[in-house]
């Protein structure tokens, strides 16, 4: 049965973004995942910022747009 | 992309003229931040887009590679540039120039609802174009905060207060937001027992999937907490036996 859920699923697909599954995830596997993206070799091609507060720091010092990749390493 | 277009020198080169900021998802505990992407209005991975030093979004590239995010970068500078100097002529005193400024702005996404809306009523002298324009604005950031809130707890009857003022206007949204709206509004109204809005909105969900045969069984079951809701919740009576004493 295709329930009331699938006709929210922009929304749903912001919750799934917005309230992750931690209590469930393996934290310790979450790590791993974030510091394997982290290391791999496209993040020494650019001068990649990796905090939010940071950034906009930055980007006001220097007048310059923030350019902002959004991905994930909770999947591989 | 990671082992593609973020390894290039083309890449290299273009990210020297902006901030590059890499977010990532990583459902660590404690992790700050973690849902900026839906905050942002993205909805999947990877999302690229730009924006300001204050982290108000500015739009996204319209592909997905280094000659692209030139181009927007190129495109979005020239706005910025124009509103900079509309505003310094504003200042100055030159007059005639609130309502261009405001539409790029607008194309800018600058203004929140409570914003837009302020301005939608303060604004004189609009064309039924801009006017038309000003309202599909509004109705789309009324979806987005209505999204925004139904995330919280409690939070469909946070929203209900916007479906109702969408409600009011009579003019409700189309493309990917119409069942979505729909189906808020009949969860909200069916919470709050506001029939004629349950019976509007299971309408407008029959005609858009009532063809579905997997929404069938959802739809009957809607229709039918309606019809309870119309004829009311009459408690049965209770009927007392008689006891004849001596038999």
């Amino acid at each position: 049965m295709i329930s009331l859920k699938h006709l929210l699923a922009p929304a749903l697909v912001s919750l799934a973004l917005a309230a992750p599954a931690a209590a469930q995830a393996d934290q310790g596997q979450m790590q791993k995942n974030f510091d394997d993206k982290m290391a791999k070799d496209f993040m020494s091609n650019a001068a990649w910022i990796t905090d939010y507060d940071e950034a906009r720091k930055i980007a006001k010092e220097e007048g310059k747009l923030i350019f902002v990749y959004f991905t994930r390493s909770y999947a591989q | 992309m990671e082992s593609g277009l973020l390894t290039t020198p083309e890449f290299t080169a273009f990210s020297k003229k902006v901030v590059p900021f890499i977010h990532v998802t990583t459902h660590i505990e404690g992790r700050a931040n973690e849902g900026l992407l839906g905050e942002k209005g993205g909805t999947g991975f990877p999302t690229l887009m730009f924006l300001d030093a204050e982290g108000g979004v500015l739009g996204l590239p319209a592909g997905r590679s280094a000659q692209a995010f030139d181009a927007k970068l190129g495109s979005l500078s020239k706005v910025l540039q124009k509103i900079a100097d509309m505003k310094a002529a504003i200042a100055k005193g030159e007059k005639g120039l609130e309502k261009e400024l405001f539409f790029l702005e607008l194309d800018l996404g600058r203004f929140d609802l409570k914003a837009l809306q302020a301005k939608a009523k303060s604004l004189k002298g609009l064309t039924d174009q801009q006017k038309t324009r000003l309202a599909a604005d509004i109705l789309d950031l009324q979806m987005k905060e209505v999204f925004n809130l139904v995330r919280q707890e409690d939070g469909l009857a946070m929203a209900g207060k916007i479906l109702l003022e969408i409600h009011a206007t009579g003019v409700f949204p189309t493309g990917r937001n119409e069942g979505p709206f729909w189906g808020y509004s009949m969860e909200y109204a069916e919470s709050i027992e506001d029939i004629a809005m349950f019976d509007a909105a299971l309408t407008e969900i029959e005609r858009m999937f009532g063809d579905n045969e997997r929404m069938a069984p959802m739809l009957a079951e809607k229709r039918a907490s309606l019809k309870k809701m119309k004829n009311g919740d009459e408690p049965e009576e209770e009927i007392e036996e008689e006891v004849v004493e001596g038999q």
